[in-house]
């Protein structure tokens, strides 16, 4: 009797989910509606150089976000071709989804909560924001929990798919 | 002829010092990057990534002994 191991599925799509999530964040909060920037509450952008230097900042961590999404991509390349991981929509969806949620808590709550670098929006309600973001990435780790733990029932790997079409 | 033209044209503007945005307040941006708060920034970026990366790992060798069938 063969072995199954969604860890790979799972590692792979939960990188690619913190990755993508982390690019939401990256591309639509600091740069289209320019709410914050990495170092927004040490350090405001309110002038040419300071807004500079977050941007250098901003540009790190996309940096990073990348290396989440390509560590992503070539795992989940690398889970494709075994023979004894289970190639499974729903613990690929829900993992993708728990990683972007992943990424709100773990970000949230270091940067926004414990470090306070800088707010989701920084002004009057920016507790709102901050918990929102937290409780929209506990949103997505619950949704995504539960796709995960539905996809346990898939068992076929990517092989087996291939042969039986 | 003209090829060569349009290359030379292209490169001196590429070399050109107006291709660095903000060419005056550029030594003011590397010192308020490179400053005595860069490796505290640095390890502040760098942290949600760490523990995300511990998450990934130990969800890579997890399972194992849950999902053996």
């Amino acid at each position: 009797m063969s072995q199954m191991h969604r860890g790979p599925l799972l590692c792979a799509s939960v990188l690619l989910g913190v990755g993508l999530g982390g690019f939401v964040d990256g591309i639509l909060l600091h740069q289209i509606l320019q709410w914050h920037n990495m170092l927004s509450s040490h350090l405001p952008p309110d002038t040419l150089v300071n807004a500079k230097v977050n941007m250098f900042w901003d540009g790190l961590f996309h940096a990073f976000t990348w290396l989440a999404t390509f560590s992503g991509l070539l795992l989940l390349w690398r889970a494709g071709q075994r023979t004894d991981v289970p190639w499974s929509t729903r613990t690929f969806v829900g993992s993708l989804l728990g990683g972007w949620g992943l990424f709100n808590v773990v970000e949230g709550l270091i940067d926004h909560q414990l470090l306070g670098v800088h707010h989701v929006r920084t002004g009057p309600g920016q507790l709102a924001w901050d918990l929102g973001f937290l409780a929209f990435g506990l949103g997505l780790l619950l949704v995504g929990g539960g796709l995960v733990r539905a996809g346990r029932a898939d068992v076929t790997p990517r092989g087996a798919l291939a042969k039986r079409n | 002829m003209r090829r060569l033209d349009a290359l030379t044209l292209h490169g001196s503007l590429l070399t050109s010092s107006t291709v660095f945005a903000c060419e005056t307040c550029r030594p003011a941006v590397e010192a308020g990057i490179f400053n005595e708060h860069f490796w505290g920034r640095l390890a502040i970026t760098v942290l949600p990534f760490a523990v995300i990366l511990c998450v990934a790992t130990r969800l890579h060798f997890m399972g194992r002994g849950e999902d053996e069938r």
